[in-house]
């Protein structure tokens, strides 16, 4: 019904977009025909145009409201003058109640869709909050330590970048990077990007989900230069990777699969990240951890077998949650920046990642791909000096409807500035020599 | 906001009314209304301006700046020279307009004068709050929205090669810009002609470009005022907030699109379609056409529904045979000329979007 009436119909019954007296061309689109014998050409022609207009923006266009709009000028403009013609014959009382009726049903529109209107109002007529990104475009324009080829790999608003900045980009979809795409390690697809393409920065939105190898680089070999308070970042392409010793290392010693949390524990802002204390009870909430409202007791339990660190993990179930911990002594990290690592595991994709909210604003990780194996996440963030809380929100669900979606956390750190996995090992190994 | 307002008289008042003048020259019969013919006209010095930088940067691209903006103004004072003497027609309508509604005012009574003074500050004191509202916050926003952007990254690259080849030689490598645009470049041209206006002031901003889709939604609720108060003023008011009651509407005259823009030709196109059926003389048909090729000219969506105008006057139109697909003709001719001509170019030698719909998603 809502397919019909929003996209095949949208011109008639789209309120939102069309207000709500546009449905009024039918019946005086058959009124219309009813009398074709006393119409004139012109009347008929103009009919003509506008429903094969109709058909094709509907039938092609409907999806889109913009396509729509095309029409609904010219139709309501219809509806008034054939609707004049039919009343006007009526009587003077009857005229004014039909006029009336018509102006009560086009204010109870906009008092209907009045957030809309609130909306566009605040960030458009009286520009309250300026929501541009002005500062990190204007940091792109300052970089300097750029060759004549070196580009930016845009993965995030793309027009911004291209309409604002002088320098070279190229986009995640564009075909020249089917080489990348194509490669059989992550070394070999670092290797296209920064010798082949010449990338050496990466810009991409907190909503920007990537996959494949082009997360695991952003993840792993590349540092955080810029975060912007609408949720831009700008990364740098790091120049050196592990070498090849450190790399050795890195395998010998299984760092992947090595206990972050017990080798920072001393460092982790967060209490029981590991979840290992449950000393309320296995059906209870983890200490120090707490589920907003629409985990109902029973759904955030201690788990036992899929566990990533020690010997319990935390499985929650449910939809459009948030798992969080508050940062005790938020006051002393005003200003500074931190970074929260979780391992999360499900087979759920694009639903469940971390996010940090200081009150003003949010940061959030990539999104689990839902592969059902166990990810490293991280979200940085640099606290507002205005903030009155940080609550560090090891899993926030998306809102899907579906309520029995499972995932696990386990093992999840906070560190004071801003990390990557690139860092902990080399911060780690560092430590051991 | 000086450079912008020099901008917007002379493209949009001065440009307008030059060709408005050059058409009323063809009203001898005066089937038409001046005021009426102004009005649509009001919309034609952009779109004109724009088709004019479209075939000059086609077939005489990489000049300078001057030599584009020496050549428009030439046409433009060729037209004005073939309408001086009908300015003078326009001054002698607006007065005559004022006179007879100064009379029809006195011959009110008191409580329809009073309801007439209330109806036409409540109209004035809308607009007047509205525009200052939108010229000292909203045209000062950034632009954003991704395909007001994308059109003006199209129209810097023009304004930069002085050439349309980056249409369809994809990605731009100067800086890698990667994007096909299936429409008629017209409102990526309108950018191009800011900037070459601005480089002679040495500015750069882009505040015209931002202007228009409020000047075209601004127009077309015009042109909805003014047929319905023909019929009734509470009617033509009532009309107004049912239009804006719709926030599709509503975001074309506070964002930045070229929604209005499209609209606005589709709009005027089809009332000289009722014109030219029922007048059945050429300004009617000239009018048509040219609307309707602005109408293609200005997005896909025109040119997809001006062949359905083009049937629907030879469907509808009264005459033999031979006549309906003469004056059929004359307006398909016209269409292309006027904007369809990019579509047939780009099915030749581009991505024939309008036809074949071939998603090539890398050229060059």
């Amino acid at each position: 019904m809502e397919l019909w009436l929003k996209r095949y119909l949208g011109i008639f019954f789209d309120f939102k977009y069309f207000g709500n007296l546009n449905w009024l061309v039918i019946p005086l689109l058959i009124y219309f025909l009813v009398t074709i014998k006393k119409r004139k050409r012109w009347e008929m022609a103009i009919a003509f145009v506008f429903i094969l207009s109709c058909l094709s923006l509907e039938i092609k266009g409907g999806y889109w409201d913009r396509y729509i709009l095309t029409l609904y000028p010219f139709t309501l403009t219809v509806i008034f003058l054939l609707g004049w013609e039919f009343i006007k014959k009526k009587s003077h009382r009857l005229q004014i109640g039909i006029l009336v009726l018509c102006g009560i049903a086009v204010f109870f529109n906009y008092y209907k869709f009045r957030d809309t209107y609130k909306f566009y109002w605040k960030y458009k007529v009286i520009v309250k909050d300026d929501y541009f990104p002005h500062e990190i475009l204007k940091f792109i324009n300052n970089i300097e330590d750029l060759r004549f080829d070196s580009r930016f790999l845009v993965c995030s608003h793309r027009h911004l970048f291209y309409y604002y900045s002088n320098k070279k980009g190229i986009h995640y979809r564009d075909p020249k990077l089917g080489i990348f795409y194509n490669q059989r390690n992550k070394e070999a697809a670092v290797d296209v990007l920064k010798n082949q393409l010449k990338v050496k920065y990466i810009l991409l939105h907190n909503d920007f989900n990537p996959s494949g190898f082009l997360r695991n680089i952003i993840t792993s070999n590349c540092s955080l230069i810029y975060q912007d308070k609408y949720e831009l970042s700008l990364y740098k392409l790091r120049e050196k990777d592990l070498d090849k010793g450190e790399k050795e290392l890195v395998i010998e010693k299984n760092l992947d699969k090595e206990e972050l949390e017990k080798i920072f524990v001393n460092d982790s802002l967060l209490r029981n990240g590991s979840f290992e204390n449950w000393t309320n009870g296995p059906f209870k909430n983890p200490v120090f951890f707490e589920g907003a409202g629409n985990i109902p007791e029973g759904n955030a339990i201690r788990e036992e077998k899929e566990v990533k660190v020690g010997k319990y993990s935390a499985k929650i179930t449910g939809d459009n949650f948030n798992f969080y911990q508050n940062l005790p002594n938020f006051e002393d990290y005003r200003g500074k920046k931190i970074t929260c690592f979780a391992w999360i595991k499900t087979n759920i994709p694009d639903k469940f990642r971390i996010q940090i909210y200081d009150g003003i604003k949010a940061r959030f990780s990539f999104k689990h791909s839902g592969n059902g194996s166990w990810e490293l996440l991280q979200a940085n963030h640099t606290i507002d000096p205005s903030a009155k809380f940080v609550l560090i929100r090891v899993i926030q669900a998306a809102k899907t409807g579906k309520t029995d979606d499972i995932v696990y956390v386990d093992g999840a750190i906070l560190l004071k500035d801003y990390w990557n996995t690139y860092d902990l090992y080399s911060r780690h190994l560092k430590k051991e020599e | 906001m000086i450079l912008f307002t020099l901008q917007f008289i002379l493209t949009n008042i001065i440009f307008s009314v030059i060709i408005w003048a050059t058409l009323i020259r063809l009203n001898k019969r005066k089937m038409h209304s001046s005021l009426e013919l102004l009005l649509y006209s009001l919309g034609l010095g952009p779109v004109f301006t724009s088709l004019l930088l479209y075939y000059l940067l086609l077939f005489s691209p990489h000049h300078s700046n001057l030599f584009y903006l020496l050549f428009i103004f030439s046409v433009y004072l060729f037209l004005s020279f073939l309408g001086r003497k009908y300015f003078s027609v326009l001054l002698t309508d607006i007065t005559e307009k004022i006179k007879n509604t100064k009379k029809i005012f006195k011959n009110l009574n008191a409580y329809h004068q009073r309801e007439f003074i209330i109806f036409t500050s409540i109209l004035l004191l809308f607009l007047a709050s509205f525009l200052f509202l939108y010229l000292t916050n909203t045209l000062e926003t950034p632009l954003d929205g991704t395909d007001a952007l994308r059109y003006g990254t199209l129209g810097k690259i023009f304004f930069k090669e002085k050439s349309l080849e980056y249409k369809w030689i994809i990605p731009y490598p100067k800086t890698g810009f990667y994007y096909v645009t299936h429409s008629a470049p017209s409102f990526s041209l309108l950018l191009t002609w800011e900037k070459i206006m601005d480089s002679f002031f040495k500015a750069d901003k882009d505040l015209y470009y931002k202007s228009l889709s409020t000047y075209y939604g601004l127009l077309i609720l015009s042109i909805m005022i003014f047929w319905l108060s023909k019929k009734s003023k509470y009617l033509a008011l009532l009309g107004t907030f049912a239009l804006l009651s719709g926030s599709s509407f509503f975001q074309t005259l506070i964002t930045q699109h070229l929604d209005s823009y499209r609209i606005f030709f589709l709009i005027v196109s089809w009332i000289y379609l009722a014109y030219a059926i029922e007048k059945n003389d050429f300004l009617s048909f000239l009018l048509f056409g040219t609307f309707s090729g602005f109408a293609a000219f200005a997005h896909t969506i025109g040119a997809v529904i001006v062949i359905f105008n083009c049937l629907a006057l030879f469907i509808f139109l009264k005459g033999d045979l031979k006549s309906k697909l003469t004056k059929t003709f004359f307006i398909i001719i016209l269409i292309i000329a006027c904007g369809w001509l990019h579509y047939i170019l780009d099915t030749i030698w581009g991505y024939g979007w309008i036809i074949f719909q071939r998603r090539i998603t890398y050229w060059g």
